[in-house]
């Protein structure tokens, strides 16, 4: 009897470990779905972006042929601003500061297929979910939660469209649960081909203040180990997956970056040669769920940016020193 | 019009614009009829030279506007033959056909960068606030002070946050979106 119980017992106990499995196994497919939508499809649409109390209206284009990706983003309320995006740059023209800012773009890898490795470290830092269908810009779509298990990342939730795999609305989230910020379409279009011309700007940025990426970029050995500067604390889970030199705009004298990521958050750390020793720098700020801390070591700005909680900046910032 | 949009006309004739310019000055061709008038001039300027004469005269500063329309109309398919050249493709025929005729008659030596940068931004926040140290909103208070720095940050830390991972939110929706409180 005692016997059969425990049996009994045992059963449940594995049919519910299987139970949680499939759900996750089934969350990530969604994911690496989703992730991929966002990269091969020609989609155009009108979204809402919410934040902090605050609700702008924009336009995505987004282009995708045999020369690549090409994309771009558009404010619809305050001032005008726009992204356009292609396989080589990044251009940035803010009307509203009459500047203009240009950085190369990098190639985006879809989640996390090319890494499965990273695949059980990200189970043991978040948890994987499959809920309810929603309906968002008039279309079916699936509701995917991504969920921390600690205070150093935020969560993620998506409503993945039934047939296209685009994210419709996307979430991020507090360890608690709350939105911090939120992207949700209101029309969204498949269309077979997109035209040129609606990946051109409004604005030609002709007059604005230009920055500029420089082509040529300073020699550098990849190494973070020859770096004079260590990194000495990030909350686990993190790994250092890039770090360099990098001159952003032609008349800096160059920056070193470091980048942290735990699968799916990724933080940066700035270190830049400070040309006014007594200018005070230090403190934390957000804009939306980007949390950026800065502080002066040496010199130096050490500047951490992430879409990760304030915390996490803050460790990581206070923890840079001079070797 | 400034000389320096001449110029960026002058070097997309010529074929010679920054790609990153290209996209900026093709939306400002799409939109401003004297800069396609600009260009159908440089174009008229070509034929002549060519002997073509009188003949070209007339609507050549649409066929620009009509170029980019038909290119539009192009399906998939069709735009895939492009691959390796983003955005100056439609246009690209029309650079070289007017390309030689130009660099003879305007003279012109070089493709200014375009307004570069920004000591007034930079020395306009020395009058800022002193300390911003222990701000709870560094980002809002300092952002001014560090305008060129933080931008160029933002824009940095998106593409590598982008290639790897899952995008809660569009990363560049924090760029293009508005900060009400600056208000």
């Amino acid at each position: 009897m005692t016997g059969s119980l425990a049996s009994g017992v045992l059963a449940v106990v594995i049919v519910a470990a299987q139970n949680v499995a499939w759900a996750e196994s089934d969350a990530r497919q969604w994911l690496e779905r989703m992730s991929m939508a966002s990269q091969s499809l020609n989609y155009s649409g009108i979204f809402v972006y919410q934040r902090q109390g605050s609700l702008e209206a924009m336009q995505i284009v987004h282009a995708r042929d045999e020369s690549g990706e090409r994309e771009r983003l558009l404010s619809l309320t305050g001032p005008k601003r726009e992204v356009l995006r292609d396989n080589q740059v990044v251009t940035c023209i803010l009307g509203d500061r009459q500047a203009v800012v240009v950085n190369k773009s990098r190639p985006r890898t879809p989640f996390p297929v090319s890494f499965p490795t990273e695949l059980m470290d990200l189970k043991r830092h978040y948890s994987f979910k499959v809920l309810d269908e929603d309906r968002v810009a008039g279309l079916t779509c699936r509701v995917v939660a991504v969920e921390p298990r600690d205070e150093y990342r935020y969560g993620r939730r998506f409503c993945v469209h039934d047939e296209s795999h685009l994210s419709l609305r996307s979430e991020l989230t507090a360890a608690q649960g709350g939105a911090i910020e939120q992207v949700m379409f209101t029309a969204v279009q498949f269309p077979q081909a997109i035209a040129s011309q609606q990946l051109l700007p409004d604005m030609d940025g002709a007059d604005f203040t230009w920055h500029r990426e420089p082509k040529e970029q300073p020699e550098t050995d990849d190494s973070a180990a020859d770096s004079r500067w260590e990194v000495t604390r990030v909350p686990d889970g993190f790994m250092l997956t890039d770090h360099g030199w990098h001159q952003l705009t032609a008349d800096d004298a160059g920056v070193e970056h470091w980048v942290y990521s735990d699968g799916l958050a990724s933080v940066s750390v700035y270190i830049e040669k400070s040309l006014q020793d007594s200018e005070a720098y230090d403190g934390v700020s957000h804009r939306g769920a980007l949390n950026a801390y800065g502080t002066m070591v040496g010199g130096h700005y050490v500047t951490v940016v992430g879409e990760v909680p304030r915390q996490t900046v803050e460790l990581i910032g206070k923890s840079v020193r001079v070797k | 019009m400034s000389d320096e949009i001449r110029e960026q006309v002058s070097a997309l004739v010529d074929d010679e614009l920054d790609k990153v310019e290209r996209p900026l000055l093709l939306g400002r061709l799409q939109r401003d009829k004297g800069l396609r008038e600009i260009l159908g001039r440089y174009q008229l300027i070509s034929e002549v030279m060519r002997g073509a004469g009188q003949a070209a005269t007339l609507g050549i500063a649409d066929r620009v506007k009509r170029a980019l329309e038909q290119d539009a109309a192009l399906p998939a398919a069709d735009k895939s033959k492009t691959a390796g050249l983003s955005w100056l493709k439609p246009i690209a025929g029309l650079a070289v056909a007017a390309s030689v005729a130009l660099a003879a008659v305007l003279a012109v030596t070089s493709i200014r960068e375009p307004a570069v940068e920004t000591a007034p931004r930079v020395a306009s926040t020395q009058n800022a606030a002193p300390a911003t140290r222990g701000s709870e909103e560094l980002w809002e208070r300092i952002e001014p002070r560090i305008d060129k720095r933080m931008a160029a940050y933002l824009v940095n830390h998106n593409e590598y946050a982008a290639s790897r991972g899952v995008q809660g939110v569009m990363p560049y929706v924090r760029i293009v979106g508005y900060e009400n409180r600056r208000q």
